[in-house]
């Protein structure tokens, strides 16, 4: 029985965490706040569980679900069934994580009424403001409370452990996949710091959504590591290293850039293990750039201010992040496919598949 | 203790993705204390051989291990370690940029002790000892800033710290200038007087090297050895036998030949008694330095800087080449010879001064892959092929018979990044003459080629200067400059340290050292004879001499 | 005394960089990271070595992002009512806008300034080996960072020598279209040259031991002092300060999970 290892450790932490995270504040209003089990119990008095009001319960329900899959997978002996209990864990990690991010997404497009919005706002059925109908309609402002982020953070921790405890088993890691992964992290880091430089003006009149452009660029890296070398923590280690170039080349991008490259890599490493590392088409990859831009939204959430832009904005925004992720996979398996067909990649994975006896 | 310090018995080896073996049924002994020289074509496994002994293969890189052992100091390759190998022997490779890896020559040094775990106590002396016996005391420079000489010891010193009982040398000096080369040469002469170690040397600087050899064996274009033996079997009764295989010979040795003798000499002081004594009275070689007068490309004081600079790279340079000439460009590194050949071709605009083009010049880069924009051989000589103008039918026969000229036919669709290093240069060299250019500018033709390629590409040019085009190559090669070229130009420091026939420069001293050449070994020969005999008349190259002969 | 920072530790000056590059991500008022920008400033021009040219060029890329970020909150941002302060058309500023705006980008610029300061007050192979000794960074990661840092300067050459071929090839873009392709067709060299080599490099790293290493030596003394500790302290301290002050002032806005300027 494989024992309590580091990331096990920490994907059981998550989910516990946002289990514990369901009492603590969720959404405060006229200096009260509201916990996220005070708001099930309080919807489920008003009108009974309908709708969108199961989500609140649904978060430590998922929890559960998570913590029972995972400590199945660590007890299970056959490496295929705990490879497939640790999926189902991160899956539900990841559903509860995309609930958490529903109900964010809620509360703000939905919230504070002392604030106009912008004509064209989405109408959904809004668990926060059955509980607080009366007080908003008095006007009062209700923000979001820091148990929400503590859930998110929990379900993340849950998925990155449920990855990393990945096969540790199957690829050996070798010298040249290293020095492969920092070589493509300093090409990087030279284009985005060098090349991009002249284009910044472009982030100068349009910082956000300009900014997501540039994101492709940084998606990229990730990818084109995670399709070279196919194996586990290929893309989170490409991702990360390339943040680390930036920051070792003096770049001003703040230590911080490692966390924001790691956010990133976890949403294609997320796409690559589902799909057992073994597809490598287009729709793999494009799914996989969509995904690394969809899970660093919570980071770049506080990181460059989202939270205060108009939800027309917003929903642009992701809207080119989106698609900045498309093309990020798109160029990651054009790259990969044009470096591998020069046969300068016969000694990784990729360039294995295309070796043919000469 | 028997004398072997490594034998390979029987080994056949195939490399990941190919077809055809490496080695084939190879069996060689490496004796101990031994300086042995191996040599063969390009492509013969020579350098699998190196690193088959330090391990690498199979440990480090993959390879099919179809039979046979290797045994270094006693152990089978494939039952020891990396890291007891990598100390028992040590490789240094071509390119000084693929094998440093830190930052400062201390910390490179130190790398494979720490590997090791030597404790840090010991560092410091083994890296001093290191430093010493390469030479490298006092500098204290990053290796960024260094010359590709030094940066060559400096991988050296890395390997020597670690103590190997043999050392592997596989074409040291191939990326280097002149007196890089020189760096490097002087410093491996200094390790040969070390008989505790074995020395394995793969080189194609044969004159140079010689003196210190025990030994010679040879490897054919299969990857079976051809032949092992003394130098003077080697060079003297096989002679004709290695010619055949694509080996080079030292130039010394066929200077000899060409003379009638049976000598090796080891060195021009040798080579010159020997001239002394047999040149016959009254050969001699008129080189014929007209030129046909009509200009393909002038320069007139050009001078380049490249953005941000310290330097200009080039500073009030005027020169002309005109049809039927084949001028070499040679210099140090830095000194601005690609600028040259750049702002020649027009890729270049100068910064000051102008550079006049009456006809077509076309470049060929020393990095063949730079220049590849398709994705198929032939694609890319259509590229070039299509910008002419001409019509569907007639690029297609053009191409067709470019690819003939240059043995490429058959590779016609594959990637032209997967072909080796001598199809690369033809290639470049074919789409270059696609453009049916009437001025031809090479940088670094003959680099990292064997003889026999060499000598395919050299015979091109010459056919394409009888031609009437104007060939201008830029090059270290002074056995190139002295065989082939009627006009040399000489830079230093981006200008013009010299202009004229290559004998001028030969026998100027100051203007050598100027250009930090040194005078090639048959030019040197027959400067001494010429000291001697007066007769001798002063020849600079086999091309000469076989001139005078005839 | 200008090389104080200098000779602190990298490991402790990254890890404290990191730590106050979070504590900022808290912040949005715009007066708390021009702080910090000040702190950053003086920790590398004064005590640090860099120079001040060096350090504003470095940091100018950021200051025009910052101006969009100034320029998109103001306008887009989610104002209060009758916070208007400029109009243009469709387009309306607001204060809160403006004023977040000016808070994200400065803190940008913080972070920014704050990662300079630790940087390049720093030797790259100092900062590796003692993230591999101090950090527990795995030296295989380490060390390929190091070797692979070597070629940063090269790129841009090779690039340009890349481009200049195919240039003389006869590749002249015009179109946006194929000056997208041209570029492509560049790097695709370049990447093709940059895995070549990372496979030699590894090789050569191997050839001497490194693969099977299990237990290493190292030749640089990486050691943690108690000057190191001191100096983590008071930039803690700093810090610290900094943020009383801005209570003080009344100046510092912390993110409480309100959702607008």
């Amino acid at each position: 029985m494989p024992r309590l290892t580091m990331p096990r450790a920490v994907a059981l932490g998550g989910a516990v965490l946002a289990i514990v995270a369901f009492f603590l504040p969720w959404v405060q209003y006229a200096n009260a706040t509201y916990s996220g089990a005070s708001l099930a119990t309080a919807v489920t008095k008003a009108g009974g569980l309908r709708g969108f009001d199961t989500s609140l319960y649904a978060i430590p329900v998922i929890a559960l679900i998570s913590i029972v899959l995972a400590l199945l997978s660590a007890r299970a002996t056959a490496p295929e069934s705990e490879a497939r209990l640790r999926i189902l864990a991160i899956a539900a990690s990841i559903a509860g994580l995309a609930v958490a991010l529903l109900f964010l997404g809620s509360a703000v497009l939905g919230g504070a009424p002392d604030i106009v919005f912008a004509p064209g706002r989405i109408t959904t059925d809004l668990a926060v403001t059955t509980a607080v109908a009366k007080a908003l309609s008095a006007g009062a402002y209700v923000g979001v409370g820091f148990g929400v982020y503590l859930v998110i953070l929990g379900f993340l921790a849950a998925a990155i452990g449920g990855l990393l405890g990945a096969a540790k088993t199957t690829a050996v890691w070798r010298t040249q996949d290293f020095v492969l992964l920092a070589i493509i992290a300093i090409v990087f880091g030279a284009i985005y710091w060098a090349w991009l430089a002249p284009y910044i003006w472009v982030e100068g009149v349009a910082a956000q959504p300009g900014a997501e452009l540039f994101f492709a660029v940084w998606f990229t890296s990730g990818l084109l590591g995670g399709y070279i070398l196919r194996r586990p923590g290929a893309a989170f280690l490409a991702e990360t290293l390339t943040a680390a170039a930036e920051v070792l080349i003096g770049a001003p991008a703040g230590p911080v850039l490692l966390i924001t490259g790691m956010m990133e890599a976890l949403g294609a490493e997320l796409v690559f293990a589902v799909t057992g590392y073994k597809r490598w088409g287009w729709g793999t990859m494009i799914i996989a750039g969509i995904a690394a831009a969809i899970v660093a939204i919570p980071w770049n959430w506080f990181r460059l201010g989202y939270f205060a832009l108009d939800p027309t904005l917003l929903i642009a925004l992701l809207g080119v992040r989106v698609i900045a992720g498309a093309a990020a996979g798109t160029a990651a398996k054009l790259l990969g496919d044009a470096i591998a067909a020069t046969g300068s990649l016969n000694a990784y994975a990729l360039g294995r598949e295309r070796v043919r006896e000469v | 203790m028997t004398g072997a310090f490594a034998e390979i018995a029987g080994l056949t080896l195939r490399h990941v993705g190919r077809r055809a073996p490496a080695l084939r049924d190879l069996s060689l002994r490496w004796e101990r204390g031994e300086r042995l020289l191996l040599l063969g074509p390009s492509g013969s496994g020579k350098s699998t051989l190196a690193l088959l002994l330090d391990g690498v293969i199979p440990h480090a890189v993959e390879a099919h291990w179809e039979s046979g052992t290797v045994t270094v100091d006693g152990t089978d390759t494939r039952a020891a370690g990396l890291a007891s190998l990598s100390s028992t022997v040590g490789v240094v490779f071509q390119d000084p940029e693929t094998q440093l890896v830190m930052l400062e020559i201390d910390d490179e040094i130190a790398f494979g002790l720490e590997n090791h775990a030597v404790p840090r106590a010991a560092m410091a002396g083994r890296i001093a000892a290191a430093r010493a016996e390469t030479g490298l005391d006092g500098i204290d420079l990053p290796i960024a800033r260094l010359s590709g000489g030094t940066k060559q010891r400096v991988a050296l010193a890395a390997i020597l710290a670690l103590g190997p009982r043999g050392l592997v040398l596989d074409e040291p000096t191939a990326n280097l200038d002149p007196a890089g080369t020189r760096e490097v040469l002087a410093a491996v002469a200094r390790l040969v007087g070390d008989r505790e170690r074995s020395l394995l040397l793969i080189e194609h600087r044969l004159d140079d090297v010689l003196p210190f050899i025990d030994r010679v064996a040879a490897l054919d274009a299969e990857g079976r050895l051809a032949f092992v033996g003394t130098p003077r079997e080697a060079f003297v009764d096989e002679m004709a036998r290695l010619e055949a295989l694509g080996v080079w010979i030292p130039q010394l040795r066929r200077l000899a030949a060409l003379l009638g003798s049976d000598a090796l000499p080891r060195d021009a002081a040798d080579a010159a008694e020997l001239i002394a004594e047999r040149w016959p009275a009254g050969a001699t070689a008129t080189v014929n330095t007209r030129t046909s007068g009509a200009s393909v490309v002038r320069a007139d004081a050009v001078g380049y800087r490249y953005p941000g600079a310290a330097r200009a790279a080039l500073d009030g340079v005027s020169l002309r080449v005109d049809r039927g000439e084949l001028v070499a460009i040679v210099g140090a590194n830095g000194a601005g010879k690609s600028t040259l050949g750049l702002a020649l071709a027009g890729a270049l605009e100068a910064s000051s001064g102008s550079v006049r083009r009456d006809g077509r010049v076309a470049y060929v880069f020393q990095y063949p892959e730079h220049q590849f924009v398709s994705r198929t051989v032939t694609g890319e000589l259509r590229v070039t092929l299509r910008a002419r103008g001409l019509d569907a039918d007639a690029i297609e026969r053009a191409a067709t018979d470019l690819l003939d000229r240059a043995g490429l036919r058959a590779l016609g669709e594959a990637n032209p990044f997967t072909l080796s290093h001598g199809q690369k240069r033809r290639l470049s060299v074919a789409t270059a003459l696609a453009a049916d250019p009437d001025g031809l500018i090479l940088d670094e033709p003959t680099f990292g080629q064997d003889e026999r390629n060499a000598g395919v590409l050299l015979a091109t040019l010459e056919d394409l200067r009888a031609d009437g085009r104007a060939i201008v190559t830029i090059t270290h090669d002074l056995a190139l400059v002295a065989d082939h070229a009627t006009r040399v130009i000489g830079l230093d420091a981006g200008t013009v340290a010299f202009d004229g026939p290559p004998a001028e420069l030969f026998a100027n001293d100051e203007l050598l050292a100027r250009c930090s050449l040194r005078r090639p070994a048959i030019a040197e020969a027959f400067r001494l004879a010429h000291a001697r005999r007066s007769e001798v008349p002063s020849l600079i190259g086999l091309a000469a001499v076989r001139t005078a002969l005839r | 005394m200008s090389r104080l920072v200098a000779r602190r530790d990298p490991a402790v000056k990254l890890g404290v960089a990191l730590l106050l590059s979070l504590v900022l991500v808290l912040v949005i008022d715009p007066v708390t990271p021009l702080l910090f920008i000040a702190a950053a400033w003086i920790a590398a021009v004064a005590l640090g070595g860099v120079s001040a040219g060096a350090f504003a060029r470095t940091l100018a890329p950021l200051a025009v992002v910052a101006l969009g970020f100034v320029w998109t909150n103001a306008v887009f941002a989610v104002p209060a009512p009758d916070d208007t302060v400029w109009q243009l058309g469709p387009f309306a500023a607001s204060a809160s806008g403006l004023r977040f705006g000016i808070g994200i980008g400065l803190r940008g610029l913080a972070i920014g300034a704050i990662s300079l300061a630790a940087v390049r007050t720093s030797d790259p192979t100092r900062l590796v080996v003692s993230a591999i000794r101090n950090a527990r960074l795995s030296y295989r990661i380490g060390y390929a960072m190091l070797a692979a840092y070597r070629f940063f300067p090269i790129v841009g050459e090779e690039y340009a020598r890349i481009r200049l071929a195919q240039r003389v090839r006869g590749v002249r873009p015009r179109s946006l279209r194929s000056r997208a392709s041209a570029t492509f067709g560049g790097i695709v060299p370049l990447f093709a040259d940059a895995t070549r080599r990372a496979t030699r490099i590894a090789v050569a790293m191997d050839a001497r031991g490194f693969a099977s290493a299990r237990e290493r030596t190292y030749w640089r003394a990486t050691p943690v002092t108690a000057a190191d500790w001191v100096f983590a302290l008071s930039c803690l301290l700093v810090t610290a300060a900094i943020l009383a002050a801005g209570v003080a002032g009344g100046w510092l806005r912390l993110w409480n999970g309100r959702f607008s300027a």
